[in-house]
């Protein structure tokens, strides 16, 4: 016969347990029995993804919630726990904050929340959005922060940008998904922020890059539609892995002097007369891209 | 204890006796303050944890052993080895670890461990089968804190 040994375990270990699975159901873990009531402000590490909350038992076939009323109350609801939950937890550390909005929120109680995992202390941040989101970059900064990923549509707005001023001085590993910048100058300045940057990734992007730091680079394009057809520049001195998977840009700039290792996926294309894709024609113009990665051979 | 000595004897809650390298076995942060601190001889009664549930964790530390500091093919099949590891652990095993884990200081087994509960527990119903959690609250208990934490469920 099987029995509650789970319930026995140190505190701590139930925290981290806790810490492990999205915080819907760790909230919820509450009625478990006596063992679990008081347990969630354990929990170092939130991941609050708003379609769980949504349409925890949806099945197959069944419709999603389409009147804009119904839409509002359940974005309301996501938005009412994830507060509650941050009150909850006022007094602990956040090691680790996922946000997965599926709905158009109210911009500034995003970053509210944004603002309270950051200083709490938070070394990963991962934030993704279905519908845009200004980021707030005056205060998008952190001395501890380690990995951030922002997804799709949040996006960071320039005005209050701190010119100049470091944001990330730990920042590891930034993973940038077709985030969208107010200018091309933001996205260098960001990147610029992020002095120890070791690991960067990005999908769909301006084309232009220069860092002394990174040292590793990966850059997808997700074939379908995103076809490079402005230069490229990477002055990345320092880099010594290159991940390139794109369509053939119609120029490099390259600077790869540190280069150990490089992976390349490159496609052809060309336009049509109607600007459509036509895998006949073939533009671009690969020449200084692999003259800068020959170094290699 | 000589810091010339390879091997270590760790002794087991039911006297089961394993020798194992003093690289594998210092992995617990446990043991080691042991060795420093005392001097033990060449043997390490580990009180709390069962012969069946030491050779298990010591299967684990031989591995994390080998592999820790080669490159980065032998850290993929690391993790491999971390998942099939722990894939087909029955319930009482598992805790049986995370308790040893937690004793010994292990942290990446206990992390392991932890997250090996965290993937088989996806719902709320999960956790009532996988880890028999005893409802013990009374009917108005129960009552009471369905509604307080009506926060966290949708409806």
């Amino acid at each position: 016969m099987a029995t509650d040994r789970i319930s026995n375990l140190p505190d701590e270990i139930l925290g981290k347990i806790l810490s492990l699975i999205p915080t819907k159901l760790a909230a919820s873990t509450a009625v478990l029995s006596k063992r679990w009531m008081n347990l969630l402000p354990l929990v170092d590490s939130l991941d609050f993804d708003e379609s769980m909350l949504l349409y925890p038992d949806r099945k197959d076939g069944e419709e999603e919630p389409t009147s804009i009323e119904s839409r509002r109350r359940r974005r309301h609801r996501f938005s009412d726990f994830v507060d509650k939950t941050l009150d909850l937890l006022s007094n602990s550390t956040i090691k680790k904050f996922s946000l997965i909005c599926d709905y158009e929120d109210d911009e500034s109680r995003v970053n509210c929340w944004i603002r309270t995992a950051l200083g709490r202390g938070s070394v990963e941040l991962n934030l993704k959005s279905n519908f845009s989101i200004g980021i707030d970059s005056e205060f998008f900064t952190s001395n501890t922060l380690v990995k951030l990923t922002i997804t799709d549509k949040f996006c960071l707005e320039g005005r209050r940008l701190p010119l100049g001023g470091v944001f990330f001085p730990a920042l590891k590993t930034l993973t940038l998904v077709s985030v969208a910048f107010i200018s091309p100058k933001m996205h260098q300045l960001f990147i610029e922020g992020c002095p120890a940057l070791e690991d960067l990734f990005i999908c769909v992007w301006t084309g232009y890059l220069s860092t002394p730091y990174v040292k590793r680079l990966t850059i997808t394009s997700d074939f379908d539609d995103d076809f490079e057809l402005r230069g490229l520049t990477l002055k990345t001195k320092s880099l010594v892995y290159l991940d390139y998977s794109s369509y053939v840009a119609a120029h490099y700039f390259v600077d790869l002097d540190s280069l150990v290792e490089a992976r390349l996926d490159l496609r052809l294309y060309g336009l049509d007369d109607d600007g459509c894709p036509d895998f006949n024609e073939i533009c671009g113009d690969i020449s200084t891209l692999i003259e800068g990665v020959s170094l290699l051979l | 204890m000589s810091k010339s000595e390879k091997k270590i004897v760790l002794k087991s809650l039911d006297n089961e006796a394993f020798e194992v390298e003093k690289a594998v076995a210092l992995q617990s942060q446990t043991i080691w303050v042991m060795c420093e601190d005392k001097c033990v001889g060449n043997e390490i009664p580990l009180e709390n944890v069962t012969g069946q549930i030491l050779a298990k964790v010591i299967d684990y530390c031989k591995k994390h052993a080998v592999v820790d500091g080669d490159g980065d093919e032998s850290s993929e099949e690391l993790k491999n080895w971390d998942t099939e590891f722990t894939k087909n652990m029955d319930q009482s095993t598992l805790f049986n670890m995370i308790l040893a884990a937690n004793y010994l200081n292990i942290k990446s087994l206990l992390n392991l461990t932890c997250q090996a509960v965290a993937d088989k527990t996806k719902t709320i119903d999960e956790f009532h089968t996988f880890l028999n959690i005893e409802n013990n609250f009374t009917p108005e208990e129960e009552a009471q804190i369905c509604q307080e934490n009506l926060w966290a469920f949708d409806d």
